[in-house]
């Protein structure tokens, strides 16, 4: 379903669409070049441990093998940490060696041949436990054994980053509250589950350097991390990006792809190597689990006085992409607070490295601060929806860093999303619906998020034909924010149809840089470039005209991919012309542009250590769902799911639709279903029979409701869409859960265990 | 290098079996693909059974249902006279895995595969099915609630494989359920499974019921659990309708409680045994009640005060 909103641009087949659903699309994985070897991995099997010895000289003569490379195979180890462990392991996963050989199964073979003698060491798989000073210290430098200083005075090493707010006076606000309500929430590792694991070949040339095909959401990123692991210039790395097949944060940095380079450059011969669903398990980088620690200072009237959250983010055995900078800004909430203190520690442990997963960050504090909202609420005996109408944020409200908030629609998204709900008049009444062992219940969530970081540039250039190419190496990860936005985008300054558009995707060497397909900046930082671009193509081809036409550019227009006079519309010059005798006389029709803007202020005395200060032109949203759980069994179904979403201007409703009902249904897997389970830093599901997505069986249509308030810098006002679906909806399942049994579930997932035992426990209290 | 057979008779297939020792019979591969893609089976070689005729056909009379060794999981669930007389088992064939699982995968390898969480098996056991193993030497009729020995293991003997599995006639007024708990609804194994058969007399009183469980032993289980129900009055007939009679809540909690006793569920990543424990008589009951349902088509009377 989606809201009557004012259409951007016509609905149109995108260039990628057909092949793809043909199963024509190029995936890295149909990648095959002449003379081809295939590679695989070892891998430890211990969590922690010192490496005495490796020997791979049996390997290297095992049939068919052709290179076989370790970390000294590296040009300085250091850079490859996390790359081939040199002298120390840091998880059973953790990358040994590799074997190169004319066919997968030859190279498996021969993986167990190597030798590697092991001095085991002890380990520490709870973050709470590796925080604790004296505890065994996964990093293995002199640096990263040195006792912290400031904030993390006294607490281990293994804490990576801190990061902290402090607004007001937190003690007071306590000292003076007339109610308190403290909880602890956890959150569980879970998977990105794209389709397609990781994957990259790469072939040497001794003129060029490394090329490389790789499923990637940056080529530009895996060139730097490359460039930097083989101390080769970063010209000397080209990346092509062929279509990821899905990624979700998953896929931002290098991985296997230095890896595969060693062993190309060693054999002489292009390397394939692809991890199996195993290993996508392992090295994933998934998403932190985390606890928190959330008190909040109430005054009876529903003012919300102070808000202490204390938040610990298990990062695993590499430092990786930290989510606690972005958690710590998010863990209070879009509300009005008296005083603010956060404390957000990410810490080592023994296991898979954490990293970037669509709204990394969100899901945690989201799940925390929205189910403690309505326990505040209901503390207060209010109701959860008004509780929050009162305190969230309007325009002219400053986040607990002192940033001035702009075109905010909290509100707007939460009443819209509890009015699609049926929010009840009284919400703890029994739900409609409600028969025998089977009660139902709605919850509600809101949540806020940033758009666009990092920086873009786009290349426009007039074709001969008169149609257009958007030059961009803006990875399409299937959401359309390059292959339907950007024709859009670039239509509409030029007013043709986005079929005109074509999208003429690069490498590395051939294509304008862009940072990377995250952070949901995509239509908004490469649409930000590509309308600097159109508009500077438009330039270019109305002075021409002009010049030609003898009029002044002021009064020319566009239209059927030709510019003319509008107060004459018969006076016109096609595209083609313009093509034409541009090319050949007065210098070509190619427009640049990149997205430059400036970022918001905020107040720094506020910030400690790596919390964000401030969220750029953020989105706002609320999701609300109705269940009905199952008293005997625990289960929880889900009967509805509406997600009403502030996106500023919708250019890609269709796809924008797909990003809302994608990323709730991803947090619903997060939500009910699936976690990686470590046992003795082992992972005992590495499979989807045991690792349990939701199957199209288990989830509601979403209702999509799209609302447009135009952000303050965007190209036509849009905001970032893609992460925000996944960061609300594990509290609105649970708030929703609490509504339906009384009971309220501090932990996800919400099994039907977790929800059977817990409505035992309140039964026998 | 790994053999693959394709033997066009089922004596042939038993020769290949007792020929090359350490081959397997390969059905749908639902179970020994995925096991062969994780390195987790070494065999010499695969004895398929696509090319011998007839070999997946059902057969359905008044002697019961003979289900061959490719009979799959959607063509029995497909069959409305097993709906009709043998709803457990179809039952339970509908909730394997996932559509595309069902059409490759068949109830004889889902027997022969011993899970203790095998779906059909537990439906079997109520229905009192015989499992016909085929050698060299002949043929012998195993009763299935002798079949299994443990996880993944059977009776079945070195160069044995099932020709078929028989189901008897229904003995009565037939009703059947198999209710599985597990946290989705479809692609999942049990965490705890509960098939009921009951069949009633014309007069509403139980003639036979037996109770079986998926996922709560080393083997599928066929409980003493039906003993609380049979010969109990269940139901009324009043020219048409049926009377619910009082009592029958508390029978089937018995029966529950029985069936509860009678496991020994362990903890694992899917569930821990205190969940499986609890799951049990849950399960049962409402494999009871909707076993009694289907046995008592039509209307029901429900006075004022009689517990459902
Ligand atoms: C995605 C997925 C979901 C699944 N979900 C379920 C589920 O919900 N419930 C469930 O119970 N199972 C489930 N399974 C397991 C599997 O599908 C069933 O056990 C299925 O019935 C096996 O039948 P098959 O024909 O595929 O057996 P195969 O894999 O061909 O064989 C299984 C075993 O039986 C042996 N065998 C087969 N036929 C004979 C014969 N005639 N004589 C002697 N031995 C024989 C084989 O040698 C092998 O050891 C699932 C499997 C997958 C892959």
């Amino acid at each position: 379903m989606a809201s009557t909103v004012e259409r951007f641009g016509p609905q149109w087949v995108r260039q990628d669409l057909i092949d793809k659903v043909q199963g024509k699309a190029l995936f890295t994985w149909d990648v095959k070049l002449p003379g081809m070897l295939h590679a695989r991995v070892l891998r430890a099997m211990v969590p922690h441990a010192l490496i005495k010895r490796i020997d791979v000289s049996k390997a290297a003569k095992a049939p068919g093998v052709e290179a076989v490379v370790t970390a000294d195979d590296l040009p300085d180890p250091v850079l490859g940490v996390g790359v081939l462990a040199s002298h120390k392991v840091r998880y059973a996963g953790d990358a040994v060696a590799a074997v190169a050989a004319r066919t997968a199964e030859q190279a498996a073979a021969a993986l167990a041949l190597i030798e590697v003698e092991y001095e085991p060491l002890p380990a520490v798989f709870d973050p709470e436990e590796a925080m604790a000073p004296g505890a065994p210290l996964v990093g293995d430098t002199a640096a990263a054994a040195a006792q912290p200083e400031g904030e993390t005075a006294g607490l281990s090493p293994n804490v990576a980053v801190f990061a902290g707010i402090e607004d007001g006076d937190i003690e007071s606000a306590f000292a003076e509250a007339d109610v308190i309500v403290e909880e602890t929430y956890r959150t569980q590792m879970v998977h990105q589950a794209y389709i397609e694991p990781r994957i990259a070949v790469a072939q040497w040339h001794p003129g060029r350097g490394y090329e490389i095909w790789t499923s990637t959401q940056s080529v530009h990123a895996v060139r730097a991390d490359v460039a930097i692991v083989l101390k080769e210039p970063q010209t000397r790395v080209i990346v092509h990006g062929p279509f990821p097949g899905g990624a979700f944060g998953g896929k931002t940095g290098s991985e296997l792809e230095p890896i595969v380079c060693l062993l190309a450059r060693k054999s002489g011969r292009p390397v394939r190597l692809a991890n199996t669903r195993e290993e996508e398990f392992l090295v994933g980088n998934p998403r932190h689990p985390s606890i928190t620690y959330i008190r909040s200072a109430l005054k009876k009237d529903g003012t919300i006085l102070g808000r202490h959250v204390r938040m610990i983010m298990d990062t695993g055995a590499y430092p990786g992409g930290s989510a606690i900078g972005v958690a710590a800004l998010l863990s209070t909430g879009p509300y009005r607070i008296g005083a603010v203190k956060v404390e957000g520690y990410s810490v080592l442990t023994n296991k898979s490295s954490c990293g970037s997963f669509r709204g990394p960050g969100g899901p945690q504090a989201d799940f925390a601060v929205e189910s403690h909202m309505d326990s505040c609420a209901r503390a207060l005996g209010m109701d959860p929806v008004a509780f929050r109408l009162k305190n969230a944020w309007v325009d002219g409200d400053r986040s607990p860093t002192g940033q001035v908030m702009q075109s905010v629609s909290v509100k707007e998204c939460l009443e819209a999303a509890a009015k699609a709900i049926g929010w009840p008049s009284d919400p703890n009444a029994a739900a409609a619906g409600s028969t025998g062992t089977r009660r139902r219940g709605v919850g509600v969530a809101v949540g806020w998020w940033f758009t666009g970081t990092g920086a873009s540039t786009v290349t426009v250039k007039l074709n001969d034909d008169g149609t257009v190419a958007v030059q961009t190496t803006g990875m399409e990860l299937g959401s359309g924010s390059v292959y339907a936005s950007l024709p859009a985008i670039v239509a509409k300054e030029l007013n043709l149809h986005p079929s005109q558009v074509v999208v003429a995707h690069g490498d590395t060497s051939t294509g304008p840089y862009d940072v990377g397909s995250w952070g949901s900046r995509i239509t908004y930082n490469l649409g930000g470039a590509a309308r600097a671009a159109a508009v500077d193509l438009a330039g270019m081809l109305k002075d021409e005209a002009a010049k030609r036409l003898g009029v002044s550019p002021d009064g020319l227009a566009f239209g059927d991919q030709s510019v003319y006079v509008q107060a004459d519309p018969q006076k016109r010059l096609g595209f083609r012309e313009l093509a034409r005798v541009m090319y050949r006389y007065s210098g070509p029709p190619v427009g640049r542009g990149s997205f430059v803007y400036p970022r918001p202020g905020y107040d720094r005395t506020r910030v400690r250590g790596d919390a964000s200060g401030a969220f750029n032109d953020p989105a706002y949203f609320a999701q609300a769902v109705e269940v009905e759980v199952d008293m005997e069994t625990g289960q929880v179904t889900l009967l509805r799911a509406v997600a009403a979403q502030d996106v500023g201007r919708a250019i890609n409703p269709q796809g924008i639709e797909g990003q809302i009902e994608g990323g709730m249904v991803q947090a619903i897997g997060q939500a009910l279903y699936e976690e990686m389970v470590w046992q003795g830093g082992k992972l005992v599901n590495p499979n989807f029979a045991d690792y349990k997505l939701p199957t199209a069986t288990d989830v509601p249509a979403v209702e999509s409701i799209i609302l447009e308030k135009p952000s303050t810098q965007g190209p036509y006002g849009v905001k970032g869409v893609g992460e925000p679906p996944t960061c609300p909806t594990l509290a609105a399942i649970a708030n929703a859960v609490y509504q339906a049994t009384g009971v309220r579930i501090y932990e996800t997932p919400l099994t039907p265990e977790r929800v059977f035992m817990a409505i035992r426990r309140q039964n026998s209290s | 290098m790994l053999e693959y057979h394709r033997p066009a008779s089922v004596e042939e297939a038993v020769g290949v079996l007792a020929g090359r020792p350490g081959s397997v019979v390969l059905a749908g591969g639902t179970d020994l693909v995925p096991a062969y893609r994780a390195g987790r089976q070494s065999v010499r070689g695969y004895v398929s059974l696509r090319g011998i005729p007839g070999v997946g056909e059902l057969s359905v009379g008044a002697d019961g249902l003979v289900i061959r060794p490719l009979s799959t999981h959607a063509a029995v669930a497909s069959h409305p006279e097993v709906w009709a007389r043998w709803p457990a088992l179809a039952w339970a064939c509908q909730s394997v895995g996932s559509v595309q699982v069902r059409n490759l995968g068949t109830v004889v390898g889902n027997i022969c595969h011993a899970s203790p969480a095998a779906d059909t098996a537990s439906a079997l056991l109520t229905l009192g099915a015989v499992v016909e193993a085929r050698s060299l030497q002949g043929t012998r009729d195993i009763p299935i609630a002798e079949f299994f020995l443990g996880s993944g293991r059977t009776v079945l003997q070195p160069g044995e494989m099932v020709s078929a599995i028989r189901v008897p006639p229904p003995a009565g007024l037939g009703g059947g359920a198999y209710v599985k708990i597990s946290p989705r609804r479809a692609m999942d194994i049990a965490v705890v499974g509960a098939a009921v058969s009951l069949w009633l007399d014309e007069n509403g009183r139980c003639l036979d019921c037996r109770v079986a469980l998926a996922s709560v032993a080393p083997v599928p289980l066929l409980t003493g659990a039906g003993a609380a129900v049979v010969g109990q009055q269940l139901a009324l007939p009043h020219d048409g309708t049926w009377e619910l009679v009082s009592g029958v809540h508390d029978i089937f909690a018995q029966a529950a409680q029985l069936a509860t006793e009678a496991a020994s569920p362990i903890s694992d990543v899917r569930a821990s045994a205190d969940y499986r424990r609890a799951m049990i008589p849950v399960a049962v009951r409402r494999a009871l009640w909707q076993a009694l349902g289907r046995a008592t088509p039509g209307e029901w009377v429900i006075r004022e005060g009689v517990q459902a």
